[in-house]
């Protein structure tokens, strides 16, 4: 990877040859598209030749926010460190879904901006890692989270997403300064972040500096407040304008005598003397500044290139701050109302500090690295007042005098009588803290920086061993002696311009400072000892030196076992503690164990040795201590003796982070040059293969080899692929492959293809992708062989494709609506797709994207007799179609499940996802049983546990497309938008409906379907989770359920929902359409469009989310009599049972009547009749009632008889009797009024027998 | 063997003395006994009959088959068998059911009726029938048991068993008494 450029002579130049080493490492072989880069945006060499060069991390040419570093490489070239390394390979689709004026568009929401933005907006599309703060030292004793040490926690990145950062000037048309910093989620939109990017003084103070000298320029009206011997900076006048873009006029002077020496007097002439002050006072601030940084730290200006600044004053009307803006490269001053003048030395000292910070680490003003920021420019302010008051300016030196360690408390007023920040002391502001915790990342950072601005008080002036004292700090009871402030201002301005990034912490500064103060002074000095105390008196590493550590731990590995479950042992020993295991088969990842941070760390792991081919491998452990230090054991060879085995190593592809406690390295088995393998939208986990969606001509693969073996039976290859296309559907256009290649790349055989004619069923023009399906293919005919197999996407050239479904939003340009988050359910929502609806999306431009996952290559060398194992993980739904689930797995493969419900096969899945739809409309509402038989190819069969189900079709669901998940078919959707939200536990895609947006005036947004209600529907009910949002404050709009005609007129508004105020309103609406039963109607939602003002500004409205509108009726269930009560005749003293059974809705009564008269009591399905006798004889009925009506049972006659069993008429019952009822015993043949028929029916019979019997 | 020797010179006595007879006054009487077994003689008929089943009977158990007349058919019969409770019992024949076990119509099948209870008084209440059909009779129809009762009854006693009354239904559907002979039977 290393190349010298034909011609150069490398040994003249040792450090560029080093860092083209480093940005070697990532920036991995020839790609079809730039993948991951670092480009370097700057190189310093110091006078020693050491060489520092700073480079920004790429994906694709987006920038990694925080991801810049620094190579630092010595003259000898034997020697080389990275200054916060960053990530190593970040692997992300960087196209967004929505568009810089799209985004634009939200943070206008946000902002509520009426108008347009002050300045043009900024706006960078880039990578921001998702980061983790992981406790670094989990061993005993735990520490609480607030007992923390900075060092004792890391924070790693745990994903990536693609944003736009947007610096958004704003805030004339509310009569103030404000700049603002977005990252906004370029996919969903998502505010991921928003900060004040306005780089104050905070709540800052202004004050007159006497009678100073000042460096002006002849010219104007005599003299101009223009420092040609500092680059030209000039000093110029807002007059009170609020504009952040306006240039301001440079200030002149006849007599170049400036200012009065007097606070400003609101109202007055900016230019007449009184008005002269303020810009004196910045003119000098800023010439003194200049000179600090130029004489004592050799910096020429803010940029250390000499470009000049502009110092602007009477920045709006009484303005009570000051700012640098990165954009203006300027520093701007307000007059200040409850404060002086803002244009105290120190605070032009601070804000000047904020652009050398801009123009070195750039640390980001939010979080730790701004709370840095703002601390480097309380110090560096400081030391500019200490330098320009103590040494008069002149000299190379800071002194200790002259200067004081608060910030501002020349701008007090009686409306705020004391200092803005504490250098020694910061919590005395009441905000700040006095050391580091877990917390202070939250903090703003005016008081963020409190912990930094003290550590470097310490390093300075020395911290005190009385714990009274306010210059003690409790985590340095012993106190301090400090270097001076000379001294602390070089490692601390080394630290910031040669170490600190600009995502750096707390712990990265001390860091720095340790790596500054070696530089400076040598190690082992006293200075980088000092600079330990000085951080450990704010809880930011020890003084002993505790993540100093140099010392690796020792590891060693062994193996137990060769087949099936075996288990993985390591051991571990380090000075510090022992913080991560990685195992490593093969030297591919397998675990990751955090070990706590023990010194010596025992540990084990179960591993299924049947998940990586049988023979010889090697296992490998990692071990990295608290500090990062790394050492790999020696590799332990195990073999493995498996009959059914996994041939792919990491076909899940979840080895992803390189993050593991900083083991930088990926272990991927996978051949994967441009970083198809990425975090998006995996089938399961969090990695997967995403192939393709660049929309222009592409091929793009992975592939892996494998050696399939000649004794292997079956080699069954499976895997999960959906795609995602804007394609029409007319031909295949962009294909994805599985190819069996030689070893040399040759193409031996195209197993398969799929195209975009296979791609989701939704037709639409944002990947679904939670759509993926199973497919199975044969590769035992490489049995033998070792081959690669690959994976391999292609696209066409880019042609425009019309939109998939048609604009519904009338002109003007639209907006884009608001996709809300959805509170967590039934569901877990990880993800939400795209604010821009079908409605303004433009077509595309045919692209395809390709998602695989979870590949699999399952051996079998023997006959397979084992069964798959198979379960339900439910039936979905309780009415009309319902899903039946079903999931197994297999030591091969799962080829057939079968799904029987009360024994009665219903349908069969060949390939996942195992989910069959069922109409329980051939069931009986009731309870039900499902069972699953899975096969596999050997026909071996898994039957699974029955699962019991319910189901109950008196009720349906009468809206089609409820869910939208057909876009808005069979809806009228006016002024309705489309969004997509993915859920991890279903493998569906929830489509939401959003109202739209409109430029101008809001337009009405109905969404509506027609409907007919029956007649004997018992329930109907409009049901529909919504969630919702006001932009306007108070809410104006309200989401109304309308019942129409179908001739769209408004028969009623049935409910009106809104929102109580501005917060996210979520809920779930149920309105009653019971009173249209038997109508022809139309339901309708109905709210306003969202609404921008035609010139920009403020969006007004209600955003409205619906998941899914449901109208669900039950069916009339008058009661019906299923079975009726029997006639019977039965002997006196029988007792006797008449029943009934009933159907309808419930509840049901019941009341027995004999000869149509109520029998008290009777009450029930069954009437009991204990011993029937003569009286008890007569009719019986029931009337079985429910809320509908009632329904009378047909009538039941009981006969109660007096039988003569004397057949004989010998005086005497007994068997003597049988022969004459014998006699007469005819089944079936009806009789009259003969003895033998006891029970009188009309038959003699066995039940006369049975009668005859019992006597005997 | 001490005492196995004196017990048989008694009883060697005892048979001289016996033997000789004759003068020296009254001779003892003979010990009591009590039935031990019940003997029955079949009766001399060609009719309805019960007699001895001499492969099911044992000493103290009495099986008797009630057999038909030859060259007839009949659809069943049913009789009342009355013995003196104070000398035996109705018992279950061997591997019947109930007191009466059907022999010849349809036994075990669902057109058999059948059926036999002990009313008291020594009566035996007993039926055997096919629903329809006719079968002959020249076969064993039926049969009971009766066992002795233990230490009740003194060897040598005539143990009565007469049919109280009966009927029978003959292939034509015609109802007629029941001639049943019955045999003597002695409680020994």
């Amino acid at each position: 990877m290393l190349r010298a450029r034909p011609g150069q002579d490398q040994s003249k130049h040792p450090a560029p040859l080093l860092l083209g080493l480093i940005l070697a490492v990532s920036s991995t072989g020839p790609a079809l598209r730039a993948a991951q880069q670092k480009k370097v945006v700057s190189v310093r060499r110091d006078a020693d030749e050491s060489t520092h060069a700073r480079f920004i991390q790429t994906v694709r040419g987006v920038r990694v926010w925080g991801g810049d570093g620094i190579s630092h490489a010595r003259r000898d070239g034997n020697e080389f460190l990275l200054t916060q390394p960053v990530g190593g390979d970040i692997t992300l689709n960087t196209s967004p879904t929505l568009t810089s004026s799209e985004v634009l568009w939200i943070v206008s929401e946000a902002l509520q901006l009426r108008g347009p933005f002050d300045v043009a907006p900024k706006v960078e599309l880039v990578i921001v890692p998702e980061l983790e703060r992981v406790h670094r030292d989990t061993g005993a004793p735990v520490k609480p989270g607030q007992a923390l040490n900075a060092i004792e926690v890391m924070e790693k990145p745990v994903g990536f997403r693609l944003a736009y950062h947007v610096q958004a000037a704003h805030g004339r048309e509310q009569g103030e300064a404000a700049i603002t910093g977005f990252l906004v989620d370029a996919h969903g939109g998502g505010i991921l972040q928003r900060w004040s990017a306005l780089e104050t003084t905070g709540t800052g103070l202004s004050q007159h500096s006497g009678t100073v000298t000042l460096s002006t320029a002849p010219g104007g009206l005599g003299h101009e407040l223009r420092d040609l011997g500092r680059g030209g900076n000039a000093t110029l006048d807002m007059n009170h304008s609020w504009d952040m873009a306006l240039n301001g006029s440079l200030y002149q002077d006849a007599d170049d005598t400036w200012g009065d020496g007097q606070q400003y007097l609101p109202g007055g002439s900016t230019t007449a003397p009184n008005g002269q002050t303020a810009a004196v006072d910045a003119h000098f601030g800023t010439q003194a500044t200049w000179d600090f940084f130029g004489q004592v730290l050799g910096r020429n200006g803010i940029d250390g290139a000499g470009t000049p600044t502009r110092t602007r004053v009477h920045f709006g009307d009484n303005y009570d701050n000051a700012f640098w803006w990165d954009e203006c490269f300027c520093l701007t001053f307000g007059d200040g109302s409850k404060f002086k003048t803002l244009t105290s030395l120190d605070v032009v000292g601070h804000e000047f500090s904020h652009g050398v910070t801009f123009a070195t680490a750039g640390l980001i003003y939010s979080g730790e690295s701004g709370s840095l920021n703002e601390a480097t420019s309380d110090i560096l302010g400081t030391m500019v007042e200490f330098y320009a008051r103590g040494a008069n300016g002149k000299g190379a030196v800071v002194p200790d005098t002259g200067g004081n360690w608060t910030i501002g408390e020349q701008l007090s007023t009686p409306a705020f009588d004391h200092p803005l920040r504490y250098m020694y002391k910061p919590s005395l502001d009441g905000g700040s803290p006095d050391a580091w915790s877990t917390s202070l990342a939250y903090l703003d950072v005016h008081f963020g920086s409190g912990p930094m601005n003290r550590c470097f008080y310490f390093l300075a002036q020395g911290a005190s061993p009385n714990a009274a004292s306010a210059y003690a700090s409790s985590y340095l009871p012993g106190g301090m002696s400090g270097l001076g402030n000379d001294k602390a201002t070089r490692i601390w301005y080394r630290a910031l311009t040669t170490y600190l990034t600009s995502a750096s912490t707390y712990l990265h500064a001390r860091m720095a400072a340790l790596r500054a103060a070696i530089d400076l002074y040598g190690q082992g000095s006293a200075e980088v000892q000092a600079v330990r105390n000085a951080f450990a008196a704010i809880n930011v590493g020890y003084t002993s030196g505790d993540g100093d550590d140099l010392t690796p731990p020792t590891v060693s590995a062994t193996v137990v076992g060769n087949s099936g479950v075996i288990e993985f042992n390591a051991q571990a020993q380090d000075n510090k503690g022992v913080a991560l295991l990685v195992y490593l088969v093969d030297q591919h990842k397998v675990a990751t164990h955090p070990v706590g941070g023990q010194a010596s760390a025992i540990d084990s792991l179960t591993f299924d040795s049947r998940s990586i081919p049988k023979g010889s491998h090697t296992l490998t452990v990692i071990a990295t201590d608290l500090v990062g230090n790394v050492t790999y054991s020696t590799p332990v060879p195990f073999q493995l003796s498996n009959s059914f085995y996994e041939l792919l190593l990491q076909g899940d592809f979840e080895f992803g982070s390189l993050y593991d406690g900083g083991v930088d390295k990926r272990h991927s088995a996978w051949v994967d040059p441009i970083g198809i393998i990425s975090q998006g939208w995996p089938y399961l986990g969090w990695w997967s293969g995403d192939f393709c969606g660049v929309g222009d001509t592409n091929t793009q693969s992975i592939y892996q080899t494998v050696t399939i073996p000649s004794e292997a039976r079956s080699a069954i290859l499976s895997f999960w692929l959906e795609v995602f296309s804007q394609e029409p559907d007319d031909r295949a256009r962009d294909t994805f492959q599985v190819q069996i290649r030689a070893t040399t790349g040759e193409i031996l055989e195209t197993l398969a293809t799929y195209s975009n004619l296979d791609r989701s069923r939704l037709p639409i023009p944002i990947p679904a992708k939670k759509d993926y399906r199973q497919h199975f293919l044969d590769l035992s005919a490489y049995r033998g062989k070792t081959v690669q197999l690959w994976f391999e996407g292609r696209e066409d050239a880019a042609h425009p494709v019309p939109a998939v479904l048609p604009r519904t939003v009338p002109q003007p340009p639209p907006v884009s609506p608001v996709l809300l988050s959805w509170p967590d359910q039934d569901r877990q929502i990880t993800r939400s797709e795209a604010v821009s609806g079908v409605s303004v999306y433009p077509g595309g431009v045919g692209l395809s994207e390709f998602l695989l996952d979870n590949v699999s290559l399952k051996i079998g060398e023997i006959a397979d007799t084992e069964p798959p194992t198979v379960w339900s993980n439910g039936v979905r739904g309780a009415f009309g179609v319902v899903d039946l689930t079903a999931d197994g797995h297999d030591n091969l493969a799962i080829t057939r499940i079968d799904y029987l419900v009360d024994g009665v096969l219903v349908g069969s899945t060949t390939a996942g996802p195992h989910t069959l739809s069922f109409d329980s409309r051939s069931l009986t509402n009731g309870n039900h049983l499902l069972v699953l038989n899975a096969f596999d190819a050997a026909g071996n069969k898994g039957i699974s546990t029955p699962m019991g189900f319910s189901i109950d079709n008196t009720f349906s669901q009468l809206l089609k497309n409820p869910g939208f998940e057909a876009a808005f078919s069979d809806w009228t959707a006016t002024n309705w938008n489309l969004a997509w939200i993915a859920s991890i536990y279903t493998p569906e895609v929830e489509t939401i409906a959003l109202n739209g947006g409109v430029v101008g005036t809001a337009l009405p947004a109905t969404l509506s379907q027609p409907v007919f209600i029956p007649a004997g529907a018992s329930t109907a009910a409009l049901k529909f989770p919504y969630a919702m949002q006001s932009l306007s404050n108070p809410p104006d709009d309200s989401l109304k359920v309308q019942v129409r005609d179908p001739d769209g007129s408004v028969r009623a508004t049935l409910t009106t929902i809104a929102p109580p105020n501005t917060d996210a309103y979520y809920g779930q609406a149920e309105v009653s359409l019971m009173d249209y039963r038997g109508q022809d109607i139309v339901v309708a939602l109905v709210v306003n469009t969202l609404s921008m003002p035609a010139g920009g500004g403020a969006i007004k409205g209600l955003t409205v989310n619906l998941d899914k509108v449901e109208l669900v009726v039950q069916a009339s269930q008058f009661p019906s009599i299923l079975s009726q009560p029997a006639s019977c005749s039965v002997p006196s003293g029988t007792q006797v049972t008449f029943s009934v059974v009933a159907a309808g809705t419930g509840p049901l009564s019941y009341q027995w009547r004999k000869d149509g008269v109520d029998l008290p009591g009777a009450q029930a399905a069954s009437l009991v009749i204990p011993s029937a006798a003569s009286r008890d004889e007569g009719s019986y009925q029931v009337l079985v009632t429910n809320s509908l009506g009632s329904v009378l049972s047909t009538a039941a006659t009981l006969r109660v008889l007096t039988i003569v069993y004397d057949l004989n008429a010998d005086g005497a019952v007994n068997v003597l009797d049988l022969a004459w009822f014998l006699k007469r015993y005819a089944p079936g043949v009806a009789v009259t009024n003969s003895p033998a028929d006891l029970n009188a029916d009309g038959f003699v019979d066995d039940a006369d027998l049975a009668l005859l019997m019992a006597r005997l | 063997m001490l005492r196995v020797k004196s017990t048989l010179g008694c009883l060697l006595l005892a048979l001289a003395v016996a033997c000789g007879g004759g003068g020296g006054g009254n001779p003892p009487p003979p010990p009591p006994t009590t039935a031990t077994a019940l003997a029955y003689t079949d009766p001399v008929s060609t009719g309805y009959r019960l007699l001895r089943n001499a492969t099911l009977s044992t000493p103290s158990r009495l099986v008797l088959d009630l057999v038909g007349p030859s060259g007839l058919n009949g659809q069943g019969l049913a009789f009342i068998l009355t013995a003196d409770p104070a000398k035996v019992s109705w018992v279950q024949p061997p591997s019947a059911t109930g007191l009466v076990q059907n022999l010849a119509f349809d036994p075990g099948g669902a057109s058999q009726v059948l059926t036999g209870a002990d009313k008291g008084g020594g009566a035996l209440h007993g039926a055997v029938f096919r629903k329809a059909g006719a079968v002959p009779l020249g076969q064993p129809l039926a049969r009971i048991s009766l066992t002795l009762k233990a230490n009740a009854v003194p060897a040598n006693t005539p143990v009565g068993i007469t049919l109280t009354e009966g009927n029978t239904l003959s292939d034509t559907g015609t109802v007629l008494p029941l001639t049943l002979a019955t045999g003597t039977l002695v409680a020994k």
